[in-house]
């Protein structure tokens, strides 16, 4: 079939979509390489305006596209109205760069930013065209292969994945692509494949894999030419990834271990690559990225200068330590800004030792009142519950909590000032890699009595309560850490019309249930799996470099309700992260 | 100070809605190096009005923004640099300076170009058209009373040539008409549907003063 042809249905498909923008490409900074011999496709599996602002996949793009004969095209999952149309007109689903047919590319690569994506991988494969196992593959069909940090776990979607990667792209993804331009044959290159270090190839049984860890994080690899997506996405901004890792151990996070150790970037490149990519895309924002920007020791001067090359510029700083002095640096830095987002995590010290998240009561006292002080007139409040060893006190902390918001507001806003205190409290769902990987999910009828009762406790007067969708959480929950059995309950839950999980209006509980039950298990039974220290977990092949022992140790910590301080500032914990020319890097 | 930017919308450029329209031109115009006038009050905004918003799959030949950009700049280079960076599919057909109300004020009619196929006989079609005294067209939006309108009002001129309807559409007070609903309303005179094939409007016409403005 000639391109014009494909070209002329799919415009005749975009007649009749919704928001038909998400398919066309051709934004700003957008590279076309007519000329390239291999084309490697990559996806964020969820709608454009979700995936277009992924930094890794800035990344890559820039990585694929800066490889001469080789070009990045991107690719979305398509929304169902679209995939509808595109099924009945038999169109395959396409890139946006050139508008061909993702089943042409070399490689099609996936990033895993979320375990509520995973039906979208199998729905963005159906519509390629490309056989949804990696076993029924042919030799037309590009090599497969996932990434990102829900790959820390490849059990659940191993049998669709030709490869997983695991770890940061960033010069270590070259050699994947040295093999894709070098070595022609599908079998010949997945045999490549399997000798790489950080990849993991499900077809040869769970093997040991590495996790890259990109020690230098030098600014080169940082994108500057980013495309501009259109006004839909949920973030236009420019931004800079100042810091790689975080070291403060929460027990909870994924990131806080998977992106071990931590690396600084000068605060003088910092600033350039920020002014240069604001020069490139025309933003009127910028973002100094990381796990937790407040944290990183050149923030000041990187805030200085480019307060001074320009005074006007919308600087934003998320992810903040819960404190005073991250509140006056957010203040300082944006001055249009109302509102102001502070994550306590826990409202009670004694959760808070239990997930070393080490902030005081006082602290948190003082950040708001510094908050309302600074003149924001909204502030976000993060919490978690279904917490481990959770009581009812944890519970009644997060009300009281706010309403000591409310009071500190009605203290500090000046008479008559309108402020408002929003509480956000999302479902904890234990991660595979942290020292949390061995708990169970809260169950379902606790969880949803804790949600009941916040909502009975929390007064309404100035204050917003939001709480997450519990159908998908347990979700999420029993997808993070689930084992090879996981991959058929996948399938089936996409045969039965599951997509979008993420999407509170698109989600088929039904569909997942459905599925769950035909592999003799359900959706709470998995979510709320306990293993015990001795258990053999579906990701114990998977390196990331931190030990297990380091994990055994602060899940004990844990227990005991004790925290544990930070490398950077309290000593090496011997968590494993560093070795060789890998380890923390701090530019004061 | 204002310039007023006509520009032309093809290709998949077209998909776009009228807000991605504004912001891909307040983008292009800042990678351009050009600094965007913001309003005053508390959400200070760019200063940006396109004439008329565009519907998602409509063609614009010559399209209509106003902009107040800081600084005096010859049109002529502003034009050139903000070709440069718009994507593809939008294009700079001329910049000038404005004055005056905006454009969006004094928006009198529309030209518009309908592609059509020669299933219906739209010379008697368009015969009809003009001796009808109404020509009643019934618009259904989701949660809305459905309502019946006469678009004989507000269609000015209509011309029919091989596979193509070129019809000009007045900006009323009370409102005015799709060039999809005249098209359709006029193949009903035929107790026809009209197969689109394509939308482009070819032209804004401007009033020389706003509605109700004093004179």
């Amino acid at each position: 079939m000639g391109n014009a042809l494909l070209e002329d249905r799919i415009e005749a498909v975009l007649e009749t979509v919704q928001k038909p923008s998400r398919y066309i490409g051709g934004e700003a900074n957008q590279i076309r390489k007519p000329q390239a011999t291999s084309l490697v496709a990559l996806c964020y599996p969820d709608a454009y305006e979700i995936g277009i602002s992924n930094q890794a996949l800035q990344i890559l793009y820039q990585q694929v596209n800066g490889r001469e004969g080789m070009a990045a095209e991107r690719v979305y999952c398509p929304w169902p109205d679209m995939a509808d149309a595109m099924r009945r007109r038999r169109l395959p689903l396409f890139t946006l760069e050139s508008w061909r047919p993702v089943r042409e590319a070399d490689l099609l690569g996936i990033t895993l930013q979320a375990e509520l994506t995973y039906s979208n991988v199998l729905e963005v494969l159906d519509l390629a065209g490309i056989p949804l196992r990696a076993a029924e593959r042919g030799e037309g069909d590009p090599i497969v292969v996932a990434g990102g940090p829900s790959a820390s776990n490849p059990a659940p979607l191993a049998p669709f994945f030709d490869a997983v990667f695991m770890g940061e792209s960033e010069r270590a993804f070259d050699a994947v692509l040295d093999v894709i331009a070098s070595v022609p044959g599908r079998a010949e290159r997945l045999a490549r494949l399997a000798e790489n270090p950080y990849l993991y190839v499900p077809s040869r049984g769970r093997h040991a894999v590495e996790r890259a860890v990109y020690a230098d994080f030098a600014i080169d690899t940082h994108p500057t030419r980013v495309v501009v997506p259109y006004s839909s996405a949920i973030f236009s901004r420019a931004s800079v990834e100042v810091m790689r890792g975080c070291t403060r151990g929460c027990r909870f996070c994924h990131a806080g271990t998977w992106y071990r150790p931590v690396r600084e970037r000068p605060p003088d490149e910092v600033v350039e690559a920020g002014l240069a990519q604001l020069s490139c895309t025309g933003y009127d924002e910028l973002s100094l990225t990381s796990l937790a920007t407040s944290d990183y020791t050149g923030i000041v001067p990187a805030i200085e200068k480019i307060k001074t090359r320009l005074p006007t510029l919308h600087l934003s700083l998320p992810s903040n330590r819960v404190d005073t002095g991250p509140v006056a640096l957010t203040a300082a830095a944006n001055a249009r800004q109302s509102s102001i987002t502070l994550a306590p995590e826990a409202a009670t010290q004694r959760m808070r030792d239990i997930i070393c998240k080490t902030i005081t009561d006082e602290m948190i006292e003082q950040a708001i009142e510094a908050a309302f002080a600074a003149g924001y007139t909204s502030l976000k409040m993060y919490f978690m519950i279904g917490l481990p060893r959770e009581t009812h006190d944890e519970v009644q902390g997060i009300v009281d909590l706010g309403i000591k918001a409310r009071a500190i507001g009605r203290r500090v806003r000046p008479a008559g000032g309108r402020f408002s205190v929003h509480v956000s409290a999302s479902n904890f769902v234990p991660k595979p890699h942290t020292p949390f990987q061995w708990e169970g999910m809260s169950s379902r009828a606790q969880l949803e009595a804790k949600q009941a009762y916040m909502r009975r406790a929390m007064p309404t007067r100035q204050i917003r309560l939001s709480l997450h969708d519990l159908r998908t959480s347990m979700l999420e929950g029993a997808l993070a850490r689930g084992g090879d059995e996981i991959a058929d309950v996948i399938e089936a839950a996409w045969r039965g019309g599951a997509r979008f999980d993420a999407w509170s209006e698109m989600y088929r509980e039904d569909a997942w249930e459905a599925a769950f039950t035909a592999a003799g298990t359900s959706i709470d039974e998995q979510a709320t799996r306990e293993f015990g220290e001795w258990d053999e977990l579906p990701w114990d092949h998977v390196r990331s470099g931190i030990s297990r022992e380091f994990l055994l140790d602060e899940w004990g910590q844990s227990r005991a309700e004790v925290a544990t301080g930070d490398c950077r500032w309290d000593g090496c914990t011997d968590c494993g992260a560093c070795f060789g020319p890998v380890r923390n890097r701090l530019v004061n | 100070m204002t310039y007023r930017i006509t520009f032309a919308v093809t290709g998949r450029a077209r998909f776009l809605s009228h807000l991605e329209t504004v912001d891909t031109m307040l983008g292009a115009l800042r990678r351009a190096g050009y600094q965007i006038a913001l309003s005053k009050g508390m959400k200070p905004r760019p200063v940006i009005s396109l004439a008329l918003p565009r519907a998602v799959g409509v063609q614009a030949q010559a399209d209509l923004a106003d902009v107040v950009l800081l600084g005096d700049h010859d049109p002529a280079e502003v034009a050139e640099r903000l070709d440069a960076q718009l994507p593809h599919g939008i294009a700079v057909v001329a910049v000038e300076p404005a004055e005056g109300a905006k454009a969006a004020a004094r928006v009198d009619a529309a030209e518009y170009e309908v592609e059509v196929e020669e299933d219906v006989d739209w010379e008697r079609a368009l015969r009809a058209f003009a001796a009808a005294d109404s020509c009643q067209v019934v618009r259904t939006a989701p949660g809305k009373p459905d309502r019946t309108v006469d678009v004989t009002r507000y269609c000015s001129n209509i011309e029919h040539e091989p596979g193509l309807l070129r019809m000009l559409l007045r900006m009323t007070d009370a409102g005015t008409a799709r060039p999809d609903e005249i098209a359709q309303a006029v193949a009903g005179l035929e107790g026809r549907t009209a197969t689109i094939k394509r939308l482009v409007r070819t032209r804004i016409d401007l009033r020389p003063q706003p509605v109700g403005a004093r004179t």
